[in-house]
């Protein structure tokens, strides 16, 4: 079975189940929609949104909803051993009874980090000197696979997809329309059955690049925004760690989220607190409490925590009036928000 | 779906001017974009009656409008009227009214009650030679908190909104011959609001229509089984149901339909016809009419005529109902027209939104949806056909999550799809034109296809051939007479009405015309010889004597000569001087075109107020009318804004730069401005090379070359060098992107600073383009901005841009920073970016978001402290900065000039004459 169409079955099953498949990603009822009709109609996805809003953990929850699948025993580009495709090298003019393993569903995921260095062969594969002067440079062994082929019957996961230079980026134009990579130098297309989720941040973000439009016109994009404080403060239940004797009271935690989500409306701001800037606030002002030997965390413990963690995370614009006090204005945030000042 | 109620309600409400399909869509979706209905500017031919009465014959028109007079005797004998009476309500009436229609033929079809419930299956009725209808309004008014829909004066009760709804959207003409009724005496009654106290009988009279409509209802099974004759059962029966109510009102009004149908009966008389009449009345009028429609036939008229009142709006819309807007009631706060049409349209949306759609349907709507993006002004790049398909896919999707295919789901898939495809123009934002074009299929607001289709053909069937007849109805070709003699005066047309006009323009586009100032046209050199072959031919098939050709021939023949006529010389000091005076009387003007009253007015005050003098060749009229003209063809002067506007060129200033500089095309450079440093370096590239000898080792690129073996399928061990690759290295190229921004505020329109800002900017976009890097446009003032985005040589866009720009408004420099550093922001090169500020360094004026981030600091001025705030920001972002200080005499604002140049890392040049210009030598 493809694995676009195994994707929208276990989506579907689950729907069916009034189970949500997003479950463990928080956002608008409207954003999970429509990834979930991205996904059952086996497009490729293009997640935008600033960092910390959860696209990675996207990526892997679908992961995790995959079935195992059994692929062949040393074969790099995860042939099935029902049907092993007929041009693989490592499985070439093999019978059917190869020997095979299993690959649990939450392994069936392929990263690749976008950034400026990545180059067409980290994607593409390319021949690997050592092998070739071992076996033979005609020998197709002698050809290491890239992230695409690896990424046969798995979900390729690339980030930060407008980091790569455009350059790499159209090294999967080919396999996003065609499913199927050329290995190079060998002429041999190798079928590469995958769904593409990959991420990036706005254009307004700095040091990123374009994604072409030939590129951009192979994905459906869906925008990603910060989650308000009802799904942030669940997000922090459900994925921040929790230090044992340390009690953390409710409305506390209400606050932290409140600081954060301060950040992200004020014009001042470029770039606001993100998600994981409430999980170090909240993991931190744990640590201070047990440093300190206390039993509960107190305000004072989320404040320090507080600064701490909004340092480096947050900058302000270059038009802002506090632009060169940014420490004083951010303590300022912080004090409101926990009452320890007026407004 | 965010359509609003109040779109359709500004239709409704705005109908008074819907006459064509660009206010129509204005009215219907406010925040259109004008210059996507500018596209549409074509009349609608259904809706406006003023567009049928014009249609109809010009004495049948006259009767209609109002202008008849009494008519003499009685109806001819042997006339065939039908009368039927109906209350507009009756679930059946329309297809009972079509049924009738069909089985009478009238030729004519006499209304007395409000046509909207006849809907679309009456539309043929006016295809009828005569229409003949009273006007109708209607209100709602409020009593006990239940919204109440009833009828004024001549429209019958019952008039539902739904009709009025459905009657809109028919577009359902009709000719209101009525009078219009007076305003209702409404009088406050504690209990129920305001009411008009003659209506106090509503509520009986409601009940009425209600029995009588089953009555209808019931009959009609009998009539389709029977024949026409039953209508008089009919008639009678409903008669009976609404009984009889004889007021004086009444009479007043049937009379006065009565008038206006023996009127229109008296003219086809006269042409010696006889129509069939079919006169429909509403159940109030019914037994009026019969008994005065005998009185007519029997020629007792003395007391019958009623004199045609003329309405100053006559036949000014279909819907005329809610004009007269509803008296506020304090008691009924929210109620009135508009939760009633709040509530009726919801439905309507929603109807229309919920209804299911099949596959093929949404597959139809999907691809209309894709066109459309491909044709919207606004749209640079539309949907791909990968991004329809991607919508359909979507779309399955989401039919199978949501578990049903409805239109609000084509919507959602579409902006799933579609949104981040779409490529906009800079400046227009991809979600409102979205919505709109999902508006505009899913509602189908848009007219019938084939009546737009078919309004443009008739614009566009214009041919060749046509030429000499269209130009010659319209009585307009160039006679010998109208030549003063002994000066040419080449042959012109001016277009008189709208239609001309659009012939005109057809014309032109065809290069048969070509216009000239004061909105003239003149034929080309291709015309003239379409009309010599005409001629030709014309003479062949004897449709014209030999000394009618020869005399036509000669006369084509002599404006052709003259149309060739040569050029007029001009020294290049003198053609710099008759630039600069045209820069100057353009800049004069403010914010005009200039043409050549304009000039021969500047020429007139220089001579005689400020005692210059001026050659003879602009003294006289007609060859200064020469001049503009020969400075037109040599592309100097171009047609402007306005239909007789000149406006320079960028060759203009192309010539008086080069005249300053004398020619030393080289002496402006964009060096000292933008200074690239000497940032020469070696980068290695990712492309490889074949191995010559000499290459250092460690360029060796050890894959490709493996690659290369494989690819010739040798052994590893018969390495060639040929088979060595090597990386290719390139020097970094020093380019720029460079944005020039203009300020062009009313205080360059002194001391020529605006004349010289020109040729600053075009000095540096040549110079710039010679470098080899791009270079963009920003001119701004605190008004809004005129913007070209980055282009590589594009320098006649650029220039005649410059070249027309012109100076007034209050000084924004932040704005116009804002912009430039936008465009370079957006332009995603690693190009160097560099912002040219050419101004006079007076900001007086600050955007209202700046202000209301600044008002609270200490700064004075803070228009000065906004754009050294937004020069900051742009350094922040790596954007530098340069000011060309355009100072004018002795006015200087020194100190704020260095410091923004000191914010943006840049430099300061400053311009007080002609003499500075050379100074930009690098």
């Amino acid at each position: 079975m493809e694995l676009r169409e195994e994707l929208r079955r276990t989506i579907l099953h689950k729907l069916q189940q009034k189970i949500d498949p997003l479950d463990g990603f928080y956002a608008s009822p409207e954003v999970k929609e429509s990834i979930l009709a991205v996904l059952i109609s086996g497009r490729h996805l293009l997640l935008e949104g600033p960092p910390g809003t959860g696209k990675t953990t996207l990526a892997k929850i679908l992961a995790n909803k995959l079935e195992p699948m059994r692929v062949v025993k040393n074969c790099r580009f995860n042939c099935d051993p029902e049907a092993p495709a007929p041009q693989c090298p490592d499985c070439a003019g093999a019978c059917r009874d190869l020997p095979s393993i299993t690959i649990a569903g939450h392994s069936r995921f392929v990263r690749v980090q976008g950034s400026p260095e990545l180059m067409p062969e980290d994607l593409l594969g390319d021949i690997d000197p050592v092998i070739a002067m071992q076996s033979g440079i005609h020998d197709p062994r002698a050809f290491t696979p890239g992230r695409i082929q690896r990424a046969h019957r798995k979900i390729l996961f690339i980030d930060e997809l407008n980091r790569i230079p455009e350059r790499t980026q159209n090294t999967l134009i080919q396999v996003l329309e065609e499913r199927s990579t050329t290995l190079a130098g060998f002429d041999i297309d190798i079928p590469v059955d995958t769904v593409v989720i990959a991420t990036q941040n706005p254009q307004e973000f700095a040091g990123v690049d374009r994604i072409s439009e030939t590129l951009g016109d192979r994905f459906e994009r869906i925008q990603i925004g910060y989650p308000d404080t009802d799904q942030e403060i669940a997000i922090l239940k459900r994925y921040a760690r929790e230090y044992n004797g340390v009690r953390f009271e409710n409305e506390l935690l209400h606050k932290v989220v409140a600081i954060s989500q301060a950040t992200r409306t004020q014009e001042d701001v470029s770039r606001p607190a993100s998600v994981r800037a409430s999980i170090a606030t909240f993991e931190q002002a744990q640590a201070i409490a047990q440093l300190e030997g206390r039993p509960a965390v107190e305000i004072e413990d989320i404040r320090k925590a507080a600064l701490i963690s909004l340092q480096g995370r947050t900058e302000l614009s270059s038009s802002s009036q506090y632009y060169d006090d940014s420490g004083a204005f951010f303590k300022n945030i912080v004090d409101t928000h926990l009452g320890l000042q007026d407004q | 779906m965010k359509l609003s109620i109040g779109d359709l309600q500004r239709a409704i409400a705005g109908a008074g001017t819907l006459s064509t399909f660009a206010n129509l869509y204005q009215s219907v979706f406010s925040d259109c974009p004008l210059d996507c209905v500018s596209r549409l500017d074509l009349e609608l031919p259904i809706p406006d009656p003023r567009l049928l009465i014009r249609q109809l014959d010009p004495g049948l028109a006259a009767v209609l409008s109002g202008t008849g007079r009494k008519p003499e005797g009685a109806i001819p004998a042997g006339l065939d009227i039908t009368l039927i009476s109906a209350p507009s309500a009756g679930q059946n009436l329309p297809q009972f009214l079509a049924e009738l229609l069909a089985a009478v033929q009238p030729d004519l079809l006499a209304l007395n009650l409000a046509p909207l419930d006849l809907a679309a299956d009456l539309r043929y009725a006016f295809s009828l030679p005569c229409a003949v209808g009273l006007s109708f309004t209607s209100e709602i008014r409020g009593i006990d908190r239940r919204e109440l829909y009833s009828r004024r004066t001549f429209s019958p009760a019952g008039l539902s909104p739904q009709a009025l709804l459905q009657g809109w959207l028919a577009r359902l003409p009709v000719m209101p011959l009525g009078r219009r009724p007076a305003a209702a005496e409404l009088t406050y009654v504690p209990s129920q609001g305001y009411v008009d106290l003659n209506y106090t009988e509503k509520v009986h009279w409601e009940s009425e229509i209600v029995s009588a409509e089953q009555a209808l209802d019931g009959l009609l099974d009998h009539y389709r089984s029977a024949s026409v004759q039953v209508v008089e059962d009919i008639s009678r029966e409903l008669m009976r149901c609404a009984g009889s109510r004889q007021r004086e009102k009444l009479v007043d009004e049937s009379c006065y339909f009565i008038s206006r149908l023996w009127e229109v009966l008296e003219y086809f008389h006269l042409q010696g016809r006889l129509p069939r009449v079919l006169v429909v009345s509403d159940l109030a009028h019914y037994s009026d009419i019969v008994y005065l429609t005998g009185l007519l036939r029997e020629g007792i008229t003395d007391e019958l005529y009623v004199p045609a009142s003329t309405l100053p709006d006559f036949g000014k819309m279909v819907m005329d109902g809610i004009n007269q807007p509803c008296v506020p009631n304090p008691d009924l706060p929210a109620e009135g027209v508009y939760p009633l049409f709040g509530r009726l349209f919801t439905e309507n949306v929603e109807k229309r939104l919920t209804s299911e759609l099949t596959e093929d349907a949404a597959l139809d709507l999907a691809v209309k949806i894709a066109a459309k993006t491909r044709h919207h002004p606004q749209v640079q790049c539309g949907i791909s056909v990968r991004g329809s398909i991607a919508l359909l896919e979507v779309l399955r999707g989401l039919a199978l999550i949501r578990g049903r295919l409805t239109p609000a789901e084509l919507a959602a898939a579409a902006r799933i799809a579609f949104l981040p495809r779409l490529k906009m123009r800079s400046g227009a934002e991809a979600s409102p034109v979205l919505e709109d074009i999902l508006k505009e299929v899913i509602f189908d607001f848009s007219f019938d296809e084939d009546l737009s289709a078919s309004a443009l053909r008739s614009i566009n069937k214009i041919t060749g051939g046509d030429l000499m007849e269209k130009l010659n109805r319209m009585g307009q070709l160039p006679a010998e007479r109208n030549q003063p003699s002994g000066v040419f005066s080449p042959p012109s047309i001016v277009p008189e009405t709208s239609s001309q006009r659009d012939i005109l323009q057809q014309l032109e586009k065809m290069n048969f015309l070509k216009r000239g100032q004061n909105g003239q046209y003149r034929l080309t050199q291709k015309a003239l010889q379409s009309m010599l072959e005409q001629l030709d031919r014309k003479l062949q098939a004897n449709e014209i004597t030999p000394d009618e050709y020869q005399r036509q021939k000669a006369q084509l023949h002599a404006q052709m000569q003259n149309l060739n006529r040569p050029q007029f010389k001009m020294s290049s000091r003198e053609l710099a001087d008759t630039i600069m005076e045209l820069i100057d009387a353009q800049d004069r003007q403010w914010n005009k075109d200039i043409s050549f009253q304009t000039m021969r007015t500047y020429y007139h005050i220089k001579e005689n107020s400020e005692g210059a003098s001026i050659g003879d060749e602009k003294r006289d009229y007609y060859s200064l009318q020469k001049l503009i003209d020969d400075l037109e063809k040599r592309k100097i002067l171009a047609a402007g804004n306005t239909a007789s506007g000149l406006l320079l060129t960028g060759i203009a200033l192309d010539l008086l730069l080069k005249y300053f500089l004398e020619d030393d095309r080289t002496a402006v450079s964009t060096a000292a401005l933008v200074g690239h440093g000497k940032t020469f370096s070696l980068e290695r590239g990712q492309e490889v090379r074949r191995y010559s000898s000499g290459d250092a080792f460690r360029d060796i690129a050890l894959r490709p070359t493996l690659r290369e073996i494989a690819r010739q399928k040798r052994p590893l061990s018969e390495i060639r060098a040929a088979d060595l690759r090597v990386f290719l290295k390139q020097p970094r190229k020093p380019q720029s992107d460079i944005v020039i921004c203009m300020d062009t505020s009313g205080s360059m329109g002194f001391h020529q600073k605006l004349m010289y800002a020109r040729l600053v900017a075009a000095g540096l976009i040549q110079a710039a383009f010679r470098e080899r890097n791009r270079v963009g446009l920003v001119a701004f003032n605190d008004s809004g901005q005129i913007s070209i985005p980055l282009m590589e040589n594009d320098k006649e866009t650029l220039l005649n841009c410059i070249a027309g720009l012109n100076a007034r408004g209050n000084t924004n420099i932040g704005e116009g920073i804002k912009a430039s550093s936008r465009m370079l922001f957006q332009a995603f090169s690693g190009n160097q970016k560099r912002i040219i500020l050419v101004s006079d360094g007076q900001p007086t004026a600050i955007s209202e978001s700046a202000f209301s981030r600044l008002k609270e600091r200490r700064e004075k001025d803070l228009t000065e402290e906004s754009a050294i705030l937004e020069t900051r920001v742009a350094a922040g972002k790596g954007i530098r900065l340069s000011v060309v200080h355009i100072a004018g005499e002795g006015e200087a604002n020194v100190q704020f000039v260095r410091k923004i140049a000191e914010a943006g890392k840049g430099k300061v040049h400053r311009i007080s004459g002609p003499g500075d210009l050379k100074g930009l030598v690098g």
